[in-house]
């Protein structure tokens, strides 16, 4: 426990903050800035709830110490400035994906980073690489949703590099 | 069936009648405070319509993924004509006019076994009892079916006071007006005004009769896939579940409890936390069932809980093994039971068989294994009035316990509901209700209270194992003659309904079990041994059904195999002189699976059938693989008839979706108690079906006008003997104790008794 009072900075959704590094990156966002799209299901890096970039990889927020992140961190709340992010979204609305929406917001941060890394190009593939847990069974909106978006564009790399832009 | 079904002229009134503010949404008792409606037309506790247009519908039912969201509203708006895009939706209060009689019906209906004939007095007089024995609470599919009549009067009767408003300052018949997309015209359209401008004039009418309601033919909402008004928060990440809610001086705890149910606190030590940051203060909950340690920040809880050293009694349960439960059970099941249903003579057709084919099925506790654990936040302020939010399925119970647990009458709580993140029945659970006003009292600040990972999974109210024989009775040529069915396991409700479980008139462990749909057998005999356990039990997707469809199910497949004939086909026999529908179903599932045809080499199909909560429906799973190792599940078709449907896209992603929740649970699913304690802590305990492996799901909807059946449940039962069914034929294994594969904290010793 960082008594001592020292801060780190991190970079969340591209503003700067100073934060305690002792305490989990999920903790912080929810209670310090107030960012709740990352939720708690388990603390224990099994269900993917609290899933969020760091750089383009997805990390378990509740793993992570704030004095261990060596990237700037992007959740769910940047969508409006991360079009592959916003596209995802778009596809998830149409699909109708979410029932009890627990587990979503970790999801869709999870498949954003599948698709910005690249390599999975059929829904298949993309389903094997998600590893976050859901309740509900809303795994057949959420091929439905794959499908869309891979069939829109089969090379979601390009569009993660061309960066914000806005609503598209 | 959607109750009640006839209103009384004072109880019309007292719902739809109209008179401004008193018969608005409820204002709470103790703060006069509604909500944020403003002016307009207050029709019923349903709904209102605000001078500027905006259209409010209450929803009196918990959201938690199931649709009522969407699918309460669209009943309303398709009678009230108004555009659903225009509509805004907001959580009811907590109040009785939300009662919810359908649960309540359906258990009186199982004590004085089984429904009564439509017209009867006693139909009448179970309509009365359970309207004022209910509750409101959120459970068994029954939101739509309860409320098809309701919230469409709702909409018709605000539709025709609206009329009726125009008509008086027009000086033409409400008769000769329109009402569409939220605006009262003339005919010729000369005179128009929207709904808002005419709200107040309509606020002062009595409304007449009960309004004649749209005949399906007329529909332009109801049965349309439209966009639910609960997903784009939900994709934004701006949905509210409890863990979301943020209050000015908000306090965070964390709730550590025995680890033995039934157990309590012997020792506390909070010097060696006492100057952890943020640290407010360590409470030991009444009755020393639990503590909680408060910190201004939910990581500093956590941390401060990690370090507290606790040392807890563990009580009457500490000795509790699930296998010796479940020795017991099977034991049990040597005595005869309670005589639920008989017909013919099955003891006589039993002794004179030429062939006999017996089974016994072990099914284990289950965890509700929710992603969101469970939390609450409560604030009791200086004027005496609790503010409690959470997501919970039985509002008036939360309120009780919270109003208890802070010393202050029920009346003085005002229960905000929120987003269950999966509800699955653990809803209906209001510990934590109890702990977060406890909290609250001592602290008078708002605090919000969860329970960690661990706790949630130790401190579940389990789906209750079950021991079953089956027994058959055939002719040498292989002809059914007589069945009997003994049920060893203990009741669901107790904890909720204790009275009902002590006498025996619990029905939730026959569940699914009574109303055997397979009419043909003209023997029959169904009966239950009561079991006890202390440990806490609860609703778990589709209660009892989720026990007995496994059991019954595997059984006729069983049989089929036995004297080799089809299991599609032994059903389809099985089923003559009984329900239509349940056919209709069948026929669908085999059609669209093309059921018979060549499989491909290590593939197989299983079937299974099962109707629960006013719907039917018939499940196929084809799995691929020789062994259980390397099993697959590649495929799950449902057909279901529910009736009316609302909303078709939500009831495939219920039905769907409680398959899939089926499906796991038959896979890997089962809580093993050693000790007391729970050996499942943590998600990695319980595998659950991941993205990967999950199989496609195709959902056929059996079209029907008749009323509304219930989603959320009823695609689990069938979902779990039909892999068991499709992996015998696949394998040979004829799956009896579930989970499939058994869980990897379980010991090798014990090993899968009752598997060939």
């Amino acid at each position: 426990m960082s008594g001592s009072g020292e801060r780190v900075a991190i970079r969340v959704n591209g503003q700067l903050y100073g934060v305690d590094p002792d305490t989990p990156l999920l903790w912080l966002l929810r209670d310090e800035l107030g960012l709740t799209a990352a939720k708690y299901g388990c603390g224990d890096g099994d269900c993917g709830a609290c899933t969020v970039l760091a750089g383009d990889v997805a990390v378990f927020s509740c793993q992570v110490m704030a004095g261990d992140l060596d990237a700037p961190v992007t959740t769910l709340e940047a969508a409006p400035a991360h079009p592959d992010l916003a596209r995802i979204q778009r596809a998830w609305i149409r699909a109708q994906v979410p029932q009890c929406g627990y587990c979503q917001p970790g999801m869709i941060m999870s498949v954003c980073a599948v698709l910005r890394h690249g390599q999975a190009r059929t829904v298949d593939e993309v389903m094997a690489l998600v590893p976050n847990l859901c309740r509900c069974g809303t795994w057949p909106a959420v091929r439905q949703a794959l499908g869309a978006l891979l069939a829109e564009d089969p090379d979601p790399v390009s569009l993660a590099r061309a960066g914000p832009a806005g609503d598209e | 069936m959607s109750l009640p079904c006839h209103f009384s002229r004072r109880e019309f009134l007292g719902l739809f009648g109209a008179g401004g503010l008193a018969l608005a949404v409820p204002a709470h008792p103790a703060t006069g405070r509604t909500a944020q409606t403003g002016e307009g037309l207050s029709a019923s506790a349903w709904l209102h319509i605000g001078t500027t247009d905006l259209v409010t519908i209450f929803v009196d039912r918990t959201e938690m993924g199931q649709g009522v969201w969407t699918a309460l509203p669209m009943l309303v708006a398709e009678e009230l004509e108004c555009r659903f895009g225009q509509l805004r939706v907001l959580p009811a209060p907590v109040a009785r006019v939300y009662r919810n009689p359908l649960p309540a019906r359906e258990v009186m209906a199982g004590i004085i076994g089984g429904e009564p004939a439509g017209d009867s007095v006693t139909a009448w007089f179970l309509d009365r009892l359970a309207w004022h024995a209910s509750r409101q609470m959120t459970g068994s599919s029954s939101s739509v079916r309860n409320a098809f009549l309701p919230l469409r009067l709702a909409g018709a009767v605000a539709r025709n006071l609206l009329l009726e408003a125009a008509g008086r300052d027009w000086h033409i018949p409400a008769r000769d007006l329109v009402a569409s997309d939220g605006v009262i015209s003339s005919r010729d359209g000369t005179r128009r005004a929207r709904y808002g401008e005419l709200a107040t004039a309509a606020a002062g009418i009595t409304p007449g009769e009960n309004p004649p309601l749209k005949s399906g033919s007329r529909w332009k909402i109801i049965g349309r896939p439209l966009p639910r008004v609960d997903v784009p928060a939900k994709v934004r990440g701006t949905a509210r579940h409890g863990l979301d809610i943020r209050l000015p001086g908000m306090l965070s705890g964390v709730v550590a409890m025995p680890p033995v149910p039934g157990g309590s606190l012997s020792m506390l030590d909070v010097r060696s936390v006492e100057n952890f940051p943020g640290l407010v203060t360590v409470l030991v909950l009444p009755g020393r069932d639990g503590v909680v340690v408060v910190a201004e920040r939910t990581w500093q809880a956590m941390k401060a809980m990690e370090a507290l050293p606790l040392v807890w009694e563990d009580g009457p349960n500490g000795t509790f093994d699930s296998r010796t439960l479940m020795e017991e059970m099977a034991r049990a099941a040597d005595r005869p039971g309670r005589v639920i249903e008989e017909r013919g003579d099955p003891v006589r057709v039993m002794k004179e068989a030429d062939r006999r084919i017996a089974a016994e099925y072990r099914q284990p506790f289950l965890a509700h294994a929710a992603i969101e654990p469970v939390n609450a936040t409560a604030w009791l302020g200086r004027n005496g009035i609790l503010e409690l939010w959470i997501g919970t399925q039985a509002q008036e119970e939360a309120a009780a316990a919270a109003a208890a647990a802070a010393g202050i009458d029920p009346g003085q709580v005002v229960l905000h509901t929120l987003f269950m993140g999966g509800g699955f029945g653990r809803g209906l659970e209001t510990r934590i209700a109890g702990q977060a006003a406890f909290v609250a009292s001592r602290l008078h600040r708002p605090v919000r209270i969860l329970w960690p990972r661990e706790q949630d999974f130790a401190n579940d109210a389990f789906r209750p194992p079950q021991f079953a024989r089956l027994e058959a009775s055939l002719t040498a040529a292989g002809r059914i003659t007589g069945m009997a069915w003994r049920i060893a396991g203990p009741s669901a409700r107790r904890r909720r309904f204790p009275l009902l479980a002590m006498t025996g008139l619990d029905r939730s462990p026959v569940d699914g079990a009574t109303g055997f749909p397979y009419a043909a057998i003209d023997h029959f005999r169904l009966e239950h041994v009561g079991v006890t356990t202390d440990i806490p039990l609860g609703s778990w997707r589709s209660i009892g059904h989720s026990l007995n469809a496994f059991a019954r199910e595997s059984f006729i497949d069983e049989i089929a195999w036995a004297t080799g004939q089809d299991p599609v086909t032994l059903r389809r026999e099985l089923l003559r002189g009984g329900e239509p529908r349940a056919l209709a179903v069948l026929d669908r599932v085999t059609t669209e699976t093309g059921w018979g045809r060549p499989l491909d080499a290590g593939q197989a199909q299983g079937v299974a059938l099962h109707a629960s909560f006013g719907t039917l429906v018939a499940c196929v799973v084809r799995v691929r693989g020789r062994t259980l190792a390397e099993l697959a599940v590649e495929q799950i078709d449902l057909a279901v008839d529910c009736g009316q449907v609302i909303h078709p896209d939500i009831l495939v992603a219920q039905i769907g979706g409680g398959a899939l929740f089926g499906l796991t649970a038959a896979l890997y699913g089962e809580v093993v108690i050693r000790n007391g304690r729970s050996l499942v802590r943590r998600f990695r305990d319980c595998p659950l079906l991941s993205a990967r492996d999950c199989p496609e799901v195709r959902v056929h909807i059996v079209h029907s006008n008749l009323p509304p059946g219930g989603a959320g449940e009823p695609g689990t039962p069938p979902a779990i003997p039909a892999l068991a069914n499709a992996i015998h034929r696949a394998t040979g294994q004829r799956i009896r104790t579930l989970p499939v594969h058994g869980s990897t904290v379980r010991d090798s010793a014990a090993g899968q008794s009752g598997q060939e």
